[in-house]
Formats: structure tokens, sequence, C-alpha cells
């Protein structure tokens, strides 16, 4: 809880000028608008007495113009200052998370975020946006103006500023903290029950169709309201305490008015000279009132928030990202040599790869197969520079891979299962690695992936922006944009992984072929699931259990290997 | 201004009703609050001892606690009505959603829809919580405010009623060009949001490109420029409700200034003077508080006309039967196991291939494969067939159609209570049988629990090839499937397993019916008959010979 604190107050802090501000200014509203009705008392009251002139009512006539044009202008510009500065603070908690991001994706032994979880760490910085805007700086501007109001009654009685200190003390900081206190609890377990109904629904949504052939959709129906309805009972309930706690100050506070009447009109009535002071003081205090009453339902949402700020504190706790990294060395060739390379994760007793020695020459055309858990991703990431073997060495091109050392994309191109589009302009998105590429140079790679027609039809050539919101492009063309964007990168290496189990055959076929063309020269290593256009490959390896199961050339292992002719005869119907 | 979707809900007339009832009591309250309050003021100044107000101040609590728990009892009445409102609607949403007739999730996609189901219905509660006594006291506490001003003090009641139409004026003026404005930069506004999130979700793409550290800047600079647009938006947005603030502000002032004068002329006295002063503010509070949400409000209308669209959606037009779930489809003819009548399929959404005049007929014990390049119509015959679709035109009819989908959704769920879904009461004894089929013995005895086991989304992971197999046995335990229909069930998966798979597919298959979408052509040889389609047609029929040939 402290350190949430402190971690927050950080945030205050090192932006120490627009928050004051922000503060200044609220305080300046909240004070204007009791000031406002406190010289419009007085005025009122002066101006009833006989033989007041013009004159001597020119000071609270000012007063009262000042205070109501100065609290909607304060206000207004509280609005912009706060904002700004909670926008600011999005700026660096986007980058910190960006960071955090792409230092667990250069490295496959750290938990990956899940698309749905980078959204929800996403809405977590608007929550925290809130949580500013809406209970952090009300709640300081109204314990300003409880001091202000104390200051103000202090000046006229000690006593009865006592009084009220405590009045105030009990609305602004103790039934709220009090209502935090009493529905925390309950507030965390309809949070966690909105949680898990999404989930379930979102599990039942997705298993629809499974549901409509079971013909039970009804009573999957009814097991998902009952939940759904238990949560919106008690969230319900936790609103209803809030609500009486609400009425509980508001009723204190108005009784606190009926002791602001009675103080007023004990010390100030009989006297001319101070008569004026019953109608300021007692009219000035109701704006007050309205300030504080929202306080005790608006500080328990800070629970809702505070879920979201340990998510980031988290983050921002393990600190960002490991540097900048050289480039990999240019080298001469495109060979790859792994030398007894034994790797297991750190959750994993069981290797992952063990002693594997594998040699890729210059050049060839390797396909790696193997079931699910047999290593082909592990070995892919060791010579991507991805992760550290606990014994032997990888090299390429005579360079030895040193674990996240290195930027290898000028080196090794790397074309994942699921290609990402980016919903920014095909220059962008080609231009990935090498913002400094040339259009012709752009162009010429589209044409030589087979998107020059694709492009020929966009309507704004490279400035086309594509992906989620712009012009579709079909499984099979993001796959070539990722292609040309390796090549934009002049990759000599092109790894890729699983590359289109999700494409229909004939787009498959395209594909490889093109893959084939474009990495004539280059080290083409290809993960895949079947044996289509095997015989295109110079070489293919088969991993079981992490280790090496079969090796060789596809002729050379149709003609020694009855496995190999099984499958092959599978694959092709034989 | 005002939402018609509101009166399509059950028993709004009759909460509106009420509202206005506390609305007009409330502004009595505060009528009274405020005559007793100038009053004790005045009296107070005029010499009184503070002991011969009591009553007096007794009164204006009584009104001011009146006034507080009007709107108490008010809120938590609307709080009930709306959570069970919500949970109506929510019901009324997946029972459409669920019902075999439509297919909702597929045009709106799962992702939005569960989205509309969750934090739309939540959106909704809020809307009718809040929205509806906000709008009435518009009315029903203005009005009688300013009637009161009026018979206070006539001048100030002139200056509240003519304030009210500029405010009007002002808003609609700043309001429509804040949207003017917000829809000219809509465009980019909209790219600097995702922005983020579309570079969290391509970070393994610019990680593999080297572009880490510019990335990162990227970050900062398109948070920058988002924040600049949201200020400068602010700027006009937020306008509307400082002119609000300012003519609110500047009725009171007014009033106040005007009083002043006429009481120094001795023409207004000091009771009637603080009375119309104390109550400027009042006239002005539901409108500000109105305006407040109103923005927040717009979520609300938007997910209430969302839900309200799908709630009321009913089955195509075409399918009048009324019978449930995937039993609507008419009994086979005499002795074909599935059979297609002249069956075309138009899509209203763009999920699937429309088929055109698809006419066959499968006998009992027959397998026939469906192959076809993708986007022929494959997939959506298999899911005509499986009643998933429902034909624009000619009929389906089957006898006890079951499906095994290209993707088999694994619920999380116990393993158990995933095999069992098509039939909860199937025996202990019969499920060791099937599994044992299937070829998952094996994987429940090393699971934890067995079959207790959590599966699926967040617990222990299936692979692909379990989750077919998994899939097949729920298909295995319902005795009533006579006719199978399978989608692509193995292209997705790794040579080997499907090699594994088809040996254990294929006994299954004996003695049912089989359609087969596929465009493995292996699963050739194992079949009687191939229907080759294009374009949605049938080009033709070929019965497949002994060596697996088609002739």
């Amino acid at each position: 809880m402290n350190s949430r604190n402190s971690w927050l107050r950080g945030f205050l802090s090192s932006y120490r000028k627009p928050v004051v501000t922000a503060l200044a200014l609220g305080l300046i509203a909240a004070a204007f608008s009791a000031m406002l009705m406190f010289t419009s008392g007085y005025l009122i009251s002066a101006t009833a007495l006989e033989g007041v002139t013009l004159f001597s009512v020119m000071l609270p006539v000012a007063f009262v113009q000042v205070f109501g044009i100065g609290k909607p202008l304060a206000r207004y510009f509280e609005r912009l200052v706060s904002h700004s500065w909670v926008l600011r603070v999005t700026s660096d908690l986007r980058k910190m998370l960006y960071n955090h991001v792409a230092s667990t994706a250069a490295d496959p032994t750290q938990a990956r975020a899940s698309g749905e979880y980078l959204s929800i760490l996403s809405d977590d910085i608007a929550h925290l946006q809130n949580l500013y805007l809406r209970v952090v700086f009300p709640s300081v501007v109204a314990l300003l103006l409880a001091c202000l109001a104390t200051i103000a009654f202090g000046l006229f009685s000690p006593a009865f500023a006592c009084v009220m200190l405590v009045v105030f003390a009990g609305t602004v900081v103790g039934l709220p903290m009090a209502t935090l206190a009493a529905t925390r609890v309950r507030m965390l377990k309809v949070k966690s029950m909105r949680a898990e109904s999404f989930e379930k629904l979102s599990d039942d949504i997705a298993g629809v169709n499974d549901w409509k052939l079971s013909g039970r959709s009804l009573e999957a129906i009814a097991r998902g309201a009952a939940a759904d309805s238990a949560r919106r009972d008690l969230d319900r309930r936790i609103r209803f305490f809030d609500r009486t706690i609400e009425l509980a100050s508001l009723l204190i506070l108005g009784l606190a008015a009926c002791a602001v009447i009675a103080w007023s009109g004990s010390s100030f009535a009989g006297d001319p000279s101070t008569v004026n002071w019953i109608a300021a003081f007692v009219l000035g205090f109701f704006p007050i009132i309205e300030s504080f009453a929202a306080l005790p339902s608006m500080v328990p949402s800070s629970t809702d928030h505070m879920q979201s700020i340990d998510r980031l504190r988290s983050i921002s706790d393990e600190g960002g990202l490991d540097g900048n990294r050289d480039a990999f060395p240019d080298t001469s060739d495109a060979s790859i040599v792994v030398e007894g390379v034994t790797y297991a994760y750190p959750a994993s007793r069981k290797a992952a790869l063990h002693d594997l020695d594998c040699t890729i020459e210059s050049g060839q055309k390797v396909a790696i197969l193997g079931k699910s858990g047999s290593g082909k991703t592990t070995l892919v990431s060791l010579v991507r520079g991805m992760l550290e073997p606990q014994s032997g060495t990888i090299e390429v091109g005579g360079e030895k891979m040193v674990a996240r050392a290195y930027d290898v994309s000028g080196t090794i191109g790397y074309l994942s299962q699921e290609p990402y589009i980016f919903n920014k302009s095909l220059r962008d998105n080609l231009a990935l690695a090498r913002p400094d590429a040339t259009d012709d140079e752009l162009l010429d790679i589209l044409e030589k992936v087979g998107l020059r027609d694709r492009y020929d039809a966009l309507p704004n050539g490279l400035d086309t922006v594509i992906g989620e919101t712009g012009t579709g492009f079909s499984g099979g063309e993001a796959h070539r944009i990722a292609l040309a964007r390796t090549l934009t990168a002049r990759s000599k290496v092109i790894i890729v992984d699983e590359p289109f189990a999700a494409l229909d055959p004939e787009t498959e076929a395209e594909l490889l072929e093109t893959l084939f063309d474009v990495c004539d020269g280059r080290t083409l290593i290809v993960v895949t699931h079947h044996l289509a256009l095997v015989d295109r490959f110079d070489r293919v390896i088969f991993l079981e259990d992490g280790a090496i199961e079969l090796d060789g050339s596809p002729a050379e292992l149709e003609r020694s290997n009855d496995h190999f002719r099984e499958l092959l005869a599978f694959d092709r119907n034989l | 201004m005002f939402d018609r979707n509101l009166m399509k809900i059950d028993g709004m007339r009759g909460i509106f009703a009420v509202l206005l009832v506390f609305a007009l009591l409330q502004a009595a309250a505060i009528i009274g609050q405020s005559w007793t309050l100038a009053s004790v003021i005045a009296n107070l100044w005029g010499g009184f001892g503070i002991e011969s107000q009591l009553t007096l101040i007794a009164g204006f609590f009584g009104c001011f606690a009146a006034n507080r728990l009007i709107t108490y009892v008010q809120e938590t009445m609307l709080d009930k009505f709306s959570v069970s409102r919500a949970e109506q609607l929510r019901e009324a949403l997946l029972t459409a959603t669920f019902d075999a007739k439509t297919n909702v999730a597929g045009a709106m996609g799962s992702a939005s829809l569960t989205t509309t189901a969750t934090q739309g219905i939540d959106d909704v509660q809020e809307y009718l919580r809040i929205i509806p006594p906000k709008g009435v006291a518009m009315a029903a506490i203005a009005i009688p405010v300013l009637v009161a001003e009026f018979l206070a003090d006539w001048p100030s009641g002139i200056i509240l009623a003519v304030m009210f139409p500029v405010i009007m004026f002002f808003m609609i003026i700043l309001g429509i060009k804040a949207r003017d404005r917000a829809r000219s930069q809509y465009e980019s506004y909209n790219r600097l949001s995702n922005h983020f999130l579309d570079t969290l979700r391509g970070v393994d793409a610019i990680v593999a490109s080297g572009a880490v550290e510019r990335t990162g800047e990227e970050v900062f600079d398109s948070s920058e420029d988002l924040r600049t647009a949201t200020v400068r938006t602010l700027t006009t947005a937020t306008l509307s409700s400082v002119v609000l603030d300012l003519c609110a502000v500047f009725g009171v002032a007014a009033v106040a200034i005007l009083l002043a004068f006429r009481l120094m002329d001795g023409t207004v006295a000091l009771q009637t003077g603080l009375f119309a002063l104390i109550l400027a503010p009042e006239f002005f509070a539901p409108i500000r508080s109105f305006s407040g949400d109103f923005h927040a409000s717009q979520d609300g209308k938007n997910a209430l006309a969302a839900a309200l669209e799908i709630a009321q959606l009913r089955p195509n037009p075409g399918a009048d039967e009324p019978s449930a779930a995937v039993e609507g489809q008419q009994p086979a003819q005499e002795d074909s196991a599935l059979s297609f009548e002249n069956v075309s399929y138009e899509h209203a959404d763009s999920t699937s291939p429309a088929v055109e005049s698809i006419t066959f007929a499968i006998e009992p014990g027959e397998h026939v494969a469906l192959v076809g390049k993708s986007g022929s119509g494959k997939s959506t015959i298999a899911s005509l067939a499986a009643g998933l679709l429902q034909p624009s035109n000619g009929a389906v009819s089957s006898r006890g159609v079951r499906f095994i989908p290209q993707h088999p959704h694994i619920f999380a769920d116990t393993l158990e209570n995933n095999l069992l879904l098509y039939s909860p009461e199937a025996e202990a004894e019969r499920v060791s049988d099937v599994l044992s089929a299937v070829g998952l013995d094996d994987l429940v005895k090393e699971l934890p629990d067995g079959l207790q086991t959590m599966v699926g989304e967040g617990n222990h992971g299936l692979s692909g090839g379990q989750a077919h197999r998994v899939a097949l046995a729920r298909v295995l335990l319902d005795d009533s499937a006579q006719v199978l229909v399978f989608d692509e069930p193995t292209a997705h998966l790794d040579i080997e397993t499907e090699l594994e798979l088809k040996q254990c597919v294929l006994p299954l298959l004996e003695g049912r019916a089989v359609l087969f979408a596929t465009h493995r052509l292996h699963w050739i040889g194992s079949m009687d008959r191939v229907i080759e389609l294009k374009d949605g047609k049938i080009e033709r029929i070929r019965t497949v010979t002994e060596g697996g040939d088609a002739r």
C-alpha cells in the first residue's frame, strides 16, 4: 500500500508545475463558487440597511463580478491543464509499457503477454488517468477547500472553527476512508466476478457453434445468467452502501449549516457593523456542501484502479529495455554451425534440445520437421540469438552468436507463423528495419515477392494505410509483406517458422515458390509441418525429443528411410 | 435529444411517472428550504434572537433532508430497476446469439459480441440508472423553481427565464462546433489512439527487424501528438460547459446586483431578496447536472441501441418452422441419410462463400468427400449439413447429423464435461470405451486429475491433435449420430499427427454416413464418392474405385 502510494506520488512530483497549477485552479474554482454566494449574501444584506449609498457597496459588487466570471474560467483552465498533465504521464507510461513488452518479446523464456493482456495493460493506463482526474484531484481540492473554510471561520471565532474542522475532517476524510475500507473487499470481489463472467462468456461465444450443435444452449445461458445476476446484485449493494453514506454525509453537512446559522446569528446579530456577515456565511456555506457531498461515493472507486496500478507498477519495477544493441558483425557467408548445443527452459527439467550438432552451409535450403514439442522452435530461437544455450556454441557466418547481444535483423530475417501487418502505410510496414530504404528499392522488392499487381491497385501507392482498418490483405499477402520486410533488411539467412499452416494448398505452394526464388543465394530454413514441395529443399531434418532423428537430402531419405517414404506416400496420396 | 429506445424498455412509462412525482416533491422541498433559510437570515438580520428562529431552522433542515431523502429513495429504486432490465436484456441478447437460426457471432465477430454482452450491457445499466431522473428533473424541478422565483420577485424571474434560451443557444452552437471539430479530427485521432496497441501487438516483428528503440521513440511521440490533439479538442468541447457555467453564474450575479439596487430603493424586502437569490442557482442545477453526464451517457445510448438490435433478431424469414436448435431440419427422405435438394445459400454478411443449386444425397454408411479450392464453398456446405446455417433456398434433410469442425472449441471446463457436451448422461464405461477408440486413454492417464482435469483456455492446454480427438469422442458418445460431417479436420496438423489421427478416424467411420470436406487428397482413397466444387456449384460427382483412383 505504501509503496503504491509512493509510486503514485512519484508521478505527481515528477511534474510539479502542472500539478500545482491544476490544483490551484481547482481550488480557485471551488473557492470562488463559495465566495460568490458569500459576497452576494453580504451585498444584499448591506443594501437593505438604511442610508446605504451606491459607493459603499461598490466593492462587494465588484467582487460578485470577479468571482462570477473567475469561477468558470478557473474551472476551464483547470481541466485543460490537468488533462494535459495526465496525458503527458500517459505518454511516459506507454513508453515504459512498450519497453517492457519489447524486452519480453526478445526473450522466449519470459511469459508472453497475450493480445488480450496487452489490451488490459493499455486500459490500465486509461484507468490511471481516471484515478487522477476523478478521484485524486477532486479529493485534494476538497481538502484544501476545507482548510480555507476553517481559516475563514477562524478569523471570526477560533472555537467555532474547531467545531467545523471536526465536521470537515469527518466528511472529507473520515467518511470516504471508512467507505473505502468497508467496501474494498466487496469491490475486489465484484471485479473478479466481472472478469470471471467475461472469460466464461468469451469461452461460450467462442464455442457458440458447439453449443448450438449440442442443443443445450439454454443451459449455458442460464448458468451464465446466474453468475451475472449475483455480480450485479453485489455491485448494487455496494452502491446502496455508498449512497447511504453519502446521505449521512449530506445530513451531517445540513446540520452543520444549521450550526452556521446559529453561530452567525448569535455572534453577528444586533450590531449594524457585523450584521451583514450572517447572510454571507450562511449562503457561502452551501457551495461547500455540494463539493464535499460526492466524496464518499467517489473515493471508493479508487479500489477499481488499484489493481491497474499494481500491474503497471510491477512492470515499471522490472525496469525497461536492455539497452541499444549493436548490429551483428557483417559476415562474409551465411553458414550456420550449431555445436554440442543443449538447452533446457528455466521451468523445465527436461532439455528441449540435447547435445545437438548441425552445420548448415551458406545458401543451403533446409526443411525442419517434427511433432510439436520436438524442439524446432527452440532451435530457431537459439540460432536467432534469443536464447543462450547451457552448453555448446552457435556461429552464424563464422561469428559467434551471443544471446540478446546483437541486433541480428541485418543478418537473419525471421517470418513468424502469423505475420503482423501494422496499421500504418505500406512503406512503414516494409521499411521497418531500414527506414532509409528508397522507394525504388521497395518497389523492386514488391515485384520480387509477387505483390506488384496488388501494389498497382492501391489508391495511394506506398502511402496507402494497410492493416486492420486499412485495405485488407489476405493471409497469403500478409506473408508476402513479411517476406518483403526481411528482404528490405537485406538479411542473409531467412528463417520461416511453420509458415503457412493457415493457408490453403495452392496459396501455400505459390508462396513457397516465391520463397525459393527470392532466397537464391541466401540460406533458407523452413520449419514446416508437412512435406509440400519437399523436393525443392537441399536437406530435410526431422527432430524428435530434442535430437536429430533424420537428416539428409529428400532423395537420399526417400531411398533409405521407411518412415520418410511412408510420410511421403501419405502426403502425396499414393 | 430524447432516446426513443428507452421506451422499448419494459416498465419505463411507470418509472417516468414516478420520477415526475418525485421531481415535483423535490421542487417543493427546494422552494421550502430556500424560503425558510431566507426568512431565518432576514429575521436574524432584523434583530430577532436565535431562540425565536428555532422552528424555522427546524423547518429548513426538514426541507433540506426531505430533498436529499427523495434523491436517495429515487436512486435506490432506479438502481434496482436498471439491474433487472440489464439482466433481461443480456438474456435476450444471448438467447438470440445462441439460437441455431441466427449467426450473430459470425456476423459481428466473437470479440465484439462479447464486449456488447458485457461492457455494453453494463453501460446500458448505467444509462438507465442515471439519465431518466436527470432528464425529468430538467423540466419538473426547473419549471416550478422558475415559477416560484417569478412569484417572489418578477424581475429576477425574468433574468432566469432569459438566461435559459441563451444557455440553449450557446450549447447548441458550441455542441455543433465541437462535433464538427471532433469529426474532422476523428481519423487522425483514432489512428493515434490505436497506434499504441497496434505497436504492442506487432512487437515480434519490431524485435525481428531491430527497430525496437526507434519504435519506442515513435510510441512516445505519437502519444504526445495524441495529447496535443486531445487538449485541442477539449479546448472547444469543454467550452460549452464553461458557457453553461458562465451563464448560470452570470444569472445569479445579475439577480444579486439588481436586487441590491432595488433593496437600496426599498422596493424589495430583504427576505424576498434573499429568497430570490438563494433560489436562483437551483434553477440551473438540473441542467448542469444533466450536461455533466450527457457525454458519458452517449456510450450507454449506443450500447442500448446495439443490444436491442441483436435481442430483436429473428431467425431467417425463409425458415419458418418453430422447432429449436439443429433439429430444425426435416427428417431425411426414404433411404438417404443426408440429402441436399436444390440448396442455395447467400451470405448476408461476408463470412462464408455463397453456394448455389446444390443437390446430392448420401446413403446410410456411404462416405462422400467434398473437395475444391478454398472459397469454393466446402465449409458452407458442411455448415449447412450440420444445421449451423439455414439455406436461403431448397431443403437440407438428414437423420442425426454430428459435426466435427476445423477448429473444435475446447471449453474452459473439465475434460469430462467437454467430452459429454452432446450426451451429458453417458455412462462411465461407455466414456472409457470411446476414449480408447479415439486414442485419448493415454492422455487421461497422464493428466493430474484424469477426466476431472480442467482444460481449455487458461488451463491444461490440449494440442491440435488432442482437440480433434475430443471432438471425435463427443460425437461418438452420441448414439443418435448417424451422419458425420467433417470440415477440414486435419489440414493444420503436422504430418505425423495427421497420419496418426487418420489411422484413428478411419475405423470409426465404418457403418456411418460421412460427408468429408477436405483439401488433403489422401482422404479420398477412403471415400466412396467425391463431390467436386467450383465457385459454389457442384462441378461433378465421381465414384472412387478400389485402387483409390477416382473415375
